[in-house]
């Protein structure tokens, strides 16, 4: 080797050639999964390049610079296996630091080079890369360094939420009522002044706090923030009041109890802060503009927004769960504890001893996820809820000419209800559609009606959603028939799911059938498929993963 | 009821191209110590999962109290204590609440033992998890892992990370308490001179192959070390029957010898050598012979 950088860049590229290379890949997904319907369903060429999809390029630039950023940052792993080497910390921070703004750059911009090549799309480039160089900088000093509080969460949090502002900014979105359909709304063709200010001061203070954190990492010195000192507090708290008298009665309610806390409790979490804090900024907004109007837009606004946070969260942890992670202990690579060993299910060698019987195990899964669901959608209906109370007593009704997204108070109630299912479904990813992903057989099926459906002529929008469908319903047949060979399931309970999903889904298209058109039904019961199909598949999926 | 608690008849598997365990047979028989002994990657981890049925026999076949822990991991785990050697407890709870955890799924759950062995280890039930060191968190594992006093204790590697009083008193103090009762323990080490101390059968694995599985008295019974003073100088070792080792010059040579002791005497006459000095062997040298000479 010629240098200590030489060396530390052989290594990186050596352990992570294919890292690298996936997640820019998984980041194309939810452009694929957007631009390429909108491409078919358009009607000439000139609506791919319309001002009408500023809103969705700026969510997919979000969205590919999060699991860009994430991808590097996980490729990058934790500083801590160099401290022991002879380099000095501003060698270990400057190296990950900016090599790592460099591949995020350049990842984003290969990406939209791609999209621009093979989309009929003129997006611009180099305003979306110096945002995910941005992003990429000002979450470093908040992921590395060791920390024991779960703090850091909330942080990066806000700092994202506080960079989607500036990109929208970048937009011309202002964040004002109907913020998206001004005309001053424009793409991020042009870097102001305002905007190079911005990235250098960030850039700079981002550098400095993140060798800053290193050092203090790397001297074993503790450097706790104010909310960290908060949660040491609580958690003094918490241990005194600690119960000594631990039990359960079951093993299943026991690895519930486990499996909730481990994976799940942080969407009911998210979701509720999400809610509290924006009932907290509608009274106060309300007080202070002495504005009915504002509370109402601002409390069901941020309700809302917590419906969406608890489908995204879910797909998050989702995703995460897929490799390995959870949601309890979502730790970045420099908080990884000693004795973490994660394997793909959430299966340590530890639970992995215990003598829980493979249904038993699934019925925890289950009742684990759906406590998660419940209780995050229970909290969306309370806050709905007292809106409503609120407005009643108020003699009013929901703003509608400010918020004309939301046409009523039904279509809250179907909205939380298709988020309830969409959490369900995306909490049981690995059990569900993961095993899905894996059969061959499943795929078959689902390709030649695919093939049958083209070949008929019919919609591209139609003939995706169809086999869909029919991926789900093959699944869900396959995992019915596995369920009750292995015993999984009893068979009056296999009848029972299959009778209330079909009922709903029934009931669904009867009700919204001409709102939801053809694909909207075909997708509506594809998803309460996806969430029959846990029942069904998990114990299965368990003993295929317990044994290697 | 089978003599044997653990049968593993012909045992062979492979992670890619690296042959993990090959041709494995090994019976543990009920009651006693057994110990496990192997260099890094030898494949005792290994063995040992397939024991707890975490992996399946791509050749040949185990059993654990006569039943496939595979298929039926419920019959075999609720039957077994188990200490892995990375200790990967969830970080998250505290001391207290892993126990509660765990009691619920052992119905032979010892509560006043458990008590007992939680304040012999000094343990905190307050403490979390990730608050332990390695040593606290390896006795919170070997807690768990006795406390519905097991038929089967299996550990891997117990005395990593636990400090030499522990390793010493405690550890000693347990496994034979385990053994006295009739019930039985394996063990998987690199500490060979507690292997010695604590095991009445030894298994060596090397490169996923078991080099030697006999009683430990058997096996001190069968090696020695033994110079053999030759009437004239010899340029390389004569070839003696029964030694794995050798090692000399001229007239006078060392042998490990692996046989009887009237068979030695035989050879040496043999051989036109005398005896001249003739001792034991530890475990040690045994193990270290055993693996240069394969």
């Amino acid at each position: 080797m010629q240098s200590i950088i030489a060396a530390l860049s052989w290594e990186y590229f050596a352990r992570n050639r294919w890292m690298l290379l996936w997640f820019p890949l998984l980041a194309n997904i939810p452009a694929l999964c957007m631009l390429v319907p909108l491409q078919c369903i358009s009607p000439d060429s000139s609506f791919m390049v319309s001002p009408l999809l500023i809103g969705i390029q700026a969510t997919l630039i979000l969205s590919i610079v999060l699991v860009v950023c994430f991808g590097v940052l996980q490729s990058q792993g934790s500083l801590k296996r160099l401290y022991r080497l002879p380099i000095s910390t501003l060698q270990i921070a400057s190296c990950y630091f900016w090599s790592g703004a460099v591949l995020v750059g350049a990842h984003v911009a290969l990406i939209l080079w791609l999209w621009k090549v093979l989309l009929p799309i003129d997006w611009p480039i180099a305003g979306p890369v110096v945002f995910s160089v941005v992003c990429w900088c000002v979450l470093q000093p908040v992921l590395r360094g060791e920390s024991r509080s779960l703090w850091w969460i909330v942080l990066a949090g806000l700092i994202v939420m506080a960079l989607f502002i500036w990109l929208l900014a970048g937009h011309g979105i202002p964040l004002q009522k109907g913020g998206m359909l001004t005309t001053q709304i424009h793409y991020w063709t042009e870097l102001t002044p305002t905007d190079w200010l911005i990235t250098v001061a960030s850039l700079s203070l981002a550098y400095w706090l993140t060798t800053l954190r290193i050092a203090y990492d790397r001297c074993g010195r503790r450097n706790s923030s104010l909310l960290e000192r908060i949660e040491w507090v609580w958690e003094r708290i918490d241990s005194r009041w600690f119960s000594a008298s631990w039990s359960f009665k079951s093993p299943i309610q026991a690895y519930s109890w486990y499996d909730f806390l481990h994976r799940f409790v942080t969407i009911p979490i998210l979701v509720t802060l999400g809610v509290i804090l924006s009932w907290m900024i509608a009274v106060l907004m309300g007080v202070v503009q002495q504005d009915y109007g504002t509370f109402m837009r601002i409390a069901i606004g941020g309700t809302y927004l917590s419906t969406g946070l608890q489908v995204y969260s879910a797909l998050l942890f989702g995703f995460l769960g897929l490799f390995g992670g959870s949601l309890a202990r979502f730790e970045s690579p420099d908080r990884k504890p000693k004795t973490s060993n994660s394997t793909p299910f959430e299966m340590c060698s530890f639970t992995d001893t215990l003598p829980i019987s493979f249904q038993d195990k699934a019925t925890a899964f289950l009742r684990s996820s759906g406590a998660a669901t419940l209780i995050s959608s229970a909290v969306i209906l309370i806050s709905y809820a007292l809106i409503a109370m609120v407005a009643w007593v108020s003699g009013d009704s929901i703003p509608s000419n400010e918020l004309k997204f939301i046409k009523s108070w039904e279509y809250l109630g179907i909205l939380t209800a298709l988020s309830t299912v969409l959490t369900f479904v995306f909490t049981n990813l690995k059990f569900s559609i993961f095993p899905t992903l894996m059969q061959i057989d499943h795929w078959i099926w689902t390709f030649s009606l695919l093939a049958i459906l083209l070949a008929c002529r019919m919609p591209f929008g139609f003939c995706t959603a169809a086999a869909f469908s029919i991926l789900v319903l093959v699944a869900l047949v396959s995992s019915t028939i596995e369920s009750q060979l292995h015993s999984d399931l009893w068979l009056g309970t296999a009848i029972g799911i299959w009778g209330l999903g079909s009922c709903v889904a029934l009931a669904w298209c009867y009700l919204y059938g001409n709102e939801l058109g053809s694909i909207g039904m075909l997708l509506v019961s594809s998803f309460i498929g996806l969430s029959m199909l846990p029942f069904f598949s998990t114990a299965a999926t368990i003993r295929r993963a317990r044994t290697t | 009821m089978s003599d044997h608690v653990i049968d593993i008849e012909h045992l062979s598997r492979s992670f890619g191209k690296t042959q993990a365990l090959q041709d494995v047979s090994l019976r543990v028989p009920r009651g006693g110590v057994y110990g496990l002994i192997g260099s890094n990657g030898a494949g005792k981890t290994t063995l040992i999962k397939h024991i707890l049925g975490s992996h399946y026999a791509q050749g040949g076949s185990v059993s654990v109290f006569g039943l496939d822990p595979v298929t039926d991991p419920v019959g075999v785990l609720g039957r077994i204590g188990y200490m892995s050697e990375d200790r990967d407890i969830p970080a998250w709870m505290r001391v207290q609440e892993i126990i509660g955890f765990t009691r619920s799924f052992y119905p032979a759950w010892d509560t006043g033992y458990a008590a007992e062995l939680l304040e012999l280890f000094e343990l905190d039930p307050k403490q979390k998890i990730q608050c332990l060191s390695r040593g606290q968190a390896a006795r919170v594992c070997l807690l768990l892992a006795l406390s519905h006093r097991p038929e089967l204790l299996v550990l891997d590697e117990p005395s990593s990370g636990l400090d030499p009083v522990i390793r010493r008193d405690i550890l000693t103090a347990i496994v034979k308490t385990t053994s006295d009762d009739g019930r039985t323990v394996l063990f998987s080490s690199h500490l060979l001179d507690e292997v010695e101390r604590l095991a009445d059968r030894v298994a060596i694995l090397h490169e996923g192959r078991i080099l030697l599985d006999q009683p430990l008295e058997t096996i001190f019974e069968s090696f020695h070390r033994v110079t053999l003073h030759f009437e004239d100088a010899q340029l390389e070792a004569p070839g003696l029957e029964g030694a794995i080792q050798s090692q000399g010059n001229g007239r006078d040579w060392t042998y490990v010898y692996c046989g009887e002791k009237e068979q030695l005497t035989q050879a040496a006459k043999g051989l036109r050598a005398q005896i001249v000095a003739q001792g034991p062997l530890s475990l040690d040298d045994i193990f270290v012979c055993h693996v240069q000479r394969s």
